[in-house]
């Protein structure tokens, strides 16, 4: 089999399935499969390169939503309005610019690292992937989308087309990533917690762990928990307990498995903290 | 072999290989164009910058089949501009070249900043730079040559 490079979505399919493996921007698969310098990176499948396809290089509002097609480059989602802050600043750190200008913010997401530093964000805001295939569209929400490192529900014949991210407000968005380097560095591990305050109710808390176990963790019980801490003014040791048994990190090259652990619950009671100071 | 056809340092080039080869091969090997580095080969270090159509990208991480169509200048290319000759000189006069391996990637992250900014602030200045490694000058050099060129070459970007 050899490579294509459609120019339509249809085309695209129908070369997908066929067997071939997708490829956007590459700026993760060619590190990948990198090989010595001079030779062929060693991919197993042919690829269907999808730069050429002007249906995935959608960015627009939807309702509620921002629809980002599968096509969009990290730059284009930094130069866009549309893009929360908080996110923009997420990718400022998650890339340099050379990076950015390539990297398209489906492949952070399809190659599913645990490390992969969007999707803290994607999860925390509840977005989801609309997949698409010859038999049609489908849509999943990016927390079940993922469903181990490197593992996801994409089919043999499917594509990501784009990218739904709800457009919420949040009076609160705290965001560390903890890296040997500003940009260019693969999480030690990364938290992001927002909230939604005004005087003293919260209407919403959401909190999300990256780069510290098999997949992003986020917690619903854990939220519920933070929220009654927060409303009766009590101590957070407990929320950290509760997020403490979720929170099973590794040691690897990067760091340890005591060093990001220690440092995310660190930083979910920096943004209690912060959350009391509002 | 696939066939890709671009555009490369202003003249148009075709060449037959496959799709996945790193753009950083074809660039040196096939072009013969050695100004482009290779230094980590995994788009940390910036050494083989280029431009594609305008803007800065790793050439050791960018499959030459996404080329295909795009406008690619290497530092060869770009050494014939007036803004180079800016960049080159506030490069010397600040000291902001040591062993050399890291200046066509950065002087490539500096056209790439000054393009979308002509007068970036330090900080922009350093964001600039921040996918290019520098093992010998800890960067003030080269950030102060960044800011010199943005003064000295005003309305070239």
């Amino acid at each position: 089999m050899v490579n294509a490079y459609p120019r339509t979505l249809k085309d695209a399919l129908t070369l997908r399935a066929e067997g071939r493996r997708p490829m956007g921007g590459g700026t993760d698969l060619m590190v990948r499969f990198r090989s010595a310098a001079g030779v062929l990176p060693r991919f197993q499948q042919s690829l269907v390169f999808l730069r050429g396809v002007d249906e995935l290089k959608n960015l627009e509002e939807r309702g509620d939503l921002i629809a980002i097609g599968a096509g969009v480059t990290l730059r284009e989602l930094c130069e866009s309005p549309l893009i929360p802050v908080v996110f923009k600043n997420i990718m400022g750190q998650m890339a340099s610019f050379a990076i950015r200008s390539e990297a398209t913010l489906a492949g952070n997401i399809g190659n599913a690292s645990p490390a992969a530093d969007s999707l803290p964000f994607l999860i925390c805001r509840n977005a989801s992937l609309v997949l698409t295939g010859q038999r049609g569209d489908r849509t999943v929400s990016v927390a079940d989308f993922i469903t181990g490192p490197g593992k996801t529900l994409l089919a043999d014949d499917e594509l990501i087309r784009e990218i739904l991210l709800p457009r919420e407000e949040f009076t609160l968005s705290f965001h560390k990533k903890v890296g040997g380097r500003r940009s260019d560095a693969i999480s030690k591990l990364s938290f992001l917690g927002e909230a939604r305050r005004e005087g003293n109710n919260l209407f919403d808390l959401r909190i999300a762990f990256g780069s510290v176990a098999p997949r992003i963790i986020r917690s619903e019980e854990g939220e519920a928990l933070a929220r009654e801490v927060f409303s009766r003014g009590g101590n957070t040791k407990d929320i950290e307990g509760f997020y403490e048994k979720l929170i099973t990190p590794i040691d690897d090259q990067r760091s340890t498995a005591e060093y990001r652990k220690t440092v995310s619950l660190n930083l979910l009671r920096r943004f209690m903290e912060k959350l009391r100071e509002q | 072999m696939d066939k890709i056809e671009f555009t490369l340092n202003g003249k148009q080039v075709s060449i037959e290989k496959d799709g996945t080869a790193r753009l950083l091969d074809v660039l040196r090997e096939d072009f013969s164009l050695i100004g482009v580095k290779e230094g980590c080969g995994e788009g940390e270090c910036g050494a083989c910058a280029v431009l594609i159509d305008g803007v800065i990208a790793n050439s050791c991480i960018v499959p030459l089949g996404n080329a295909q169509g795009r406008s690619i200048v290497t530092i060869e290319g770009f050494s014939g501009t007036a803004r180079y000759r800016v960049l080159e000189e506030s490069f010397a006069e600040c000291g902001a070249v040591q062993c050399g391996f890291c200046t066509p990637g950065m002087m490539i992250a500096a056209e790439s900043l000054l393009n979308g900014n002509n007068s970036p602030s330090e900080a922009e200045i350093r964001e600039g730079i921040s996918g290019n490694l520098c093992r010998c000058t800890g960067y003030n050099m080269i950030a102060e040559a960044v800011a010199l060129a943005a003064e000295k070459g005003k309305g070239l970007w």
